[in-house]
């Protein structure tokens, strides 16, 4: 019962919603309380092939001023002067997001600085949980975020790839039988007992990619880092991306490199300003966010 | 014994069993609405079964978590794992020197009670100071990859609590050259060191809401806990303290450090009124930490 990859992306463009988040509140909560002790338990989707789907998906993003943390002194003048002196902002980072991430697809998520698409990714691994609707997610994930995400740099490089496996839900025994391939194939056989804080960025993502992607992954999600990494390792890369893809998994990848997501993905989805601008065959998508932006090249 | 099953005619004999864990599927929902807003929908049974199954999924993470950290801090030493032992003897030696020549205290007596709330203390205080911290610790691990983030301060308090079993070791050995008496009442250890360890738990997961929401509560800790340590009889008995001793008795740290003293120096069995308050004020707190922590665990990723 294998879909093939001409399965489409499922693609709803959002019904033009009011930016007012109050009505957006009020709305949601209408639609929430139909299912809200139901919501808890894991659904089952009705259809076996659906590896990612948003439904409605919102996120109300924070920022707390001075970075992060607020100080207990601000939220005391908050409270008492009802005032705002901690500069929060929120915002709504997306609106209304509706796509379905079949078996077989690659997708490809464009868009410009700040657009949220690598946010978009952490809501499919779950880092963000999202403010209104729902993300179901069918698979093992492997993600690919960020230079060497999730890495402690005190630890050895072998010592790394055991945490790492432990986060994709491997137990120790079961990465050491992995072990020896993920450092042949990342070619660091040799500095497996170094600590990671000694590494260079693109050992950092020969690391980081052999863990993800030889932990057999359902999904991968990738972020941008095809950028680092020498000739023989993107080769060498490229050919297990393509054998992933060849195996049925699904991957939605971020990239601003227009070349590489026309490589590697057959579907394409524009986001632009929290919302899905575009979204169908790589080509078209990529063709057409290329022509809006003319101070491109 | 079952009988030997079939295999598949697809699977190749003597083909490496393939790690996939197929059909594993999440959902992630925006909080729901019911129970003032969503915030109290932590209390019902599903939501607290959620809790525990997104946990137990993590359970390797929190494994390597504690094996690293006990690994980590004597990787580069000579003596390296005997440290774990070393340490806390040579320490708890200092205090109990320093302290009973300044009380002027008969030594070998006084040693024995010293350490006997020196040892469950610093696995509080221990446990506190990182449990508080985990957040920030592992921001790393929050911001780039998806783990629960209970299983941060559990690995924190985890390690506090290997640490107090080491120290707990070397109290024994003390107490053997000081030829203290071993008593009966040491069954009630294992009790006290549960009991506390919830208390722990509680109070950690609302100290480290309190830490990374608001950075100042960390500067503000130490002197804490430091407080607290002045005000539980620990350096001092609780008998020395007259008029003081319905606020220390107030304190809920004495109760939990009275199961050590009791079971370690005194040789006697705790009131009831220390197993009620014991009891009551770990569990107590483990709640009020359990609602912190599920009320705060989407935000903590915006606060780092």
């Amino acid at each position: 019962m294998s879909t093939g990859s001409d399965m489409p992306v499922v693609v709803e463009l959002p019904p033009p919603t009011p930016a007012d988040p109050s009505k957006l509140d009020a709305a949601a909560s209408q639609q929430q309380l139909s299912a809200d002790l139901g919501t808890w338990l894991p659904t089952t989707s009705s259809n076996g092939s659906e590896c990612v789907s948003f439904q409605n998906v919102g996120l109300k993003f924070r920022k707390y001023g001075g970075g992060g943390a607020g100080s207990l002194k601000q939220a005391v003048l908050d409270r008492f002067f009802r005032k705002n002196y901690r500069q929060t902002s929120e915002f709504w980072l997306y609106r209304d997001l509706n796509f379905t991430i079949r078996r077989g697809d690659r997708v490809g998520i464009i868009g410009h600085n700040g657009a949220g698409k690598s946010t978009l990714l952490r809501m499919i691994c779950g880092i963000y949980r999202p403010s209104l609707g729902t993300i179901a997610v069918t698979g093992r994930i492997a993600p690919l975020l960020e230079l060497g995400a999730g890495f402690n740099p005190e630890l050895s490089g072998l010592e790394n790839i055991f945490l790492n496996g432990a986060v994709l839900g491997f137990s120790r025994r079961e990465m050491a039988r992995k072990v020896e391939s993920i450092l042949d194939f990342a070619g660091l056989r040799d500095h497996a007992r170094v600590p990671v804080k000694y590494y260079s960025s693109g050992m950092q993502l020969r690391l980081a990619f052999s863990v993800a992607t030889d932990t057999d992954p359902e999904i991968l999600l990738i972020d941008e880092v095809f950028s680092a990494g020498d000739q023989d390792f993107q080769d060498r890369a490229t050919r297990r991306m393509h054998h992933l893809i060849d195996a049925s998994h699904c991957m939605a990848f971020v990239s601003h490199a227009i070349p590489h997501v026309k490589q590697f993905c057959n579907r394409a989805i524009w986001i632009d300003h929290g919302r899905i601008a575009m979204s169908g065959s790589v080509d078209e998508v990529c063709d057409a966010y290329q022509h809006s932006t003319p101070s491109q090249i | 014994m079952s009988p030997p099953v079939l295999q598949p005619a697809s699977a190749a004999p003597g083909a490496a069993p393939k790690a996939h864990r197929a059909g594993r599927q999440r959902t992630y929902n925006a909080p729901g609405t019911r129970f003032l807003g969503g915030k109290l929908e932590c209390l019902l049974p599903s939501v607290m079964w959620r809790h525990w199954l997104d946990t137990w999924q993590d359970r390797y993470v929190f494994l390597n978590l504690v094996t690293t950290q006990l690994a980590l801090r004597y990787q580069r030493s000579a003596l390296g794992f005997f440290w774990t032992l070393l340490n806390p003897l040579l320490m708890l030696t200092i205090q109990a020197f320093v302290f009973s020549a300044v009380l002027g205290a008969n030594f070998k007596d006084y040693v024995v009670y010293l350490l006997a709330g020196l040892v469950p203390w610093q696995f509080f205080g221990g446990g506190m100071e990182n449990g508080c911290r985990a957040m920030l610790f592992h921001e790393g691990l929050i911001r780039k990859v998806s783990v629960k983030k209970l299983i941060l301060p559990l690995a924190e308090i985890t390690v506090a609590g290997i640490n107090m079993l080491f120290a707990l070791t070397a109290l024994f050995v003390i107490c053997l050259l000081s030829g203290a008496p071993a008593h009966i009442q040491l069954v009630i250890l294992p009790i006290g060191f549960l009991l506390m360890g919830v208390f722990l738990t509680g109070c950690a997961l609302v100290g480290m809401t309190l830490v990374t929401r608001f950075r100042d509560v960390e500067h503000f800790l130490s002197i804490f806990l430091q407080a607290l340590y002045f005000a539980t009889p620990i350096v001092y008995k609780l008998e020395n303290v007259k008029r003081l001793e319905p606020y220390v008795r107030f304190n809920p740290l004495t109760h939990f450090i009275a199961f050590f003293q009791h079971g370690i120096y005194y040789g006697t069995w705790p009131a009831l009124s220390t197993w009620l308050w014991a009891i009551g004020m770990s569990v107590g707190m483990l709640f009020i930490g359990y609602v912190t922590y599920a009320w705060n665990e989407d935000d903590y990723v915006y606060r780092l």
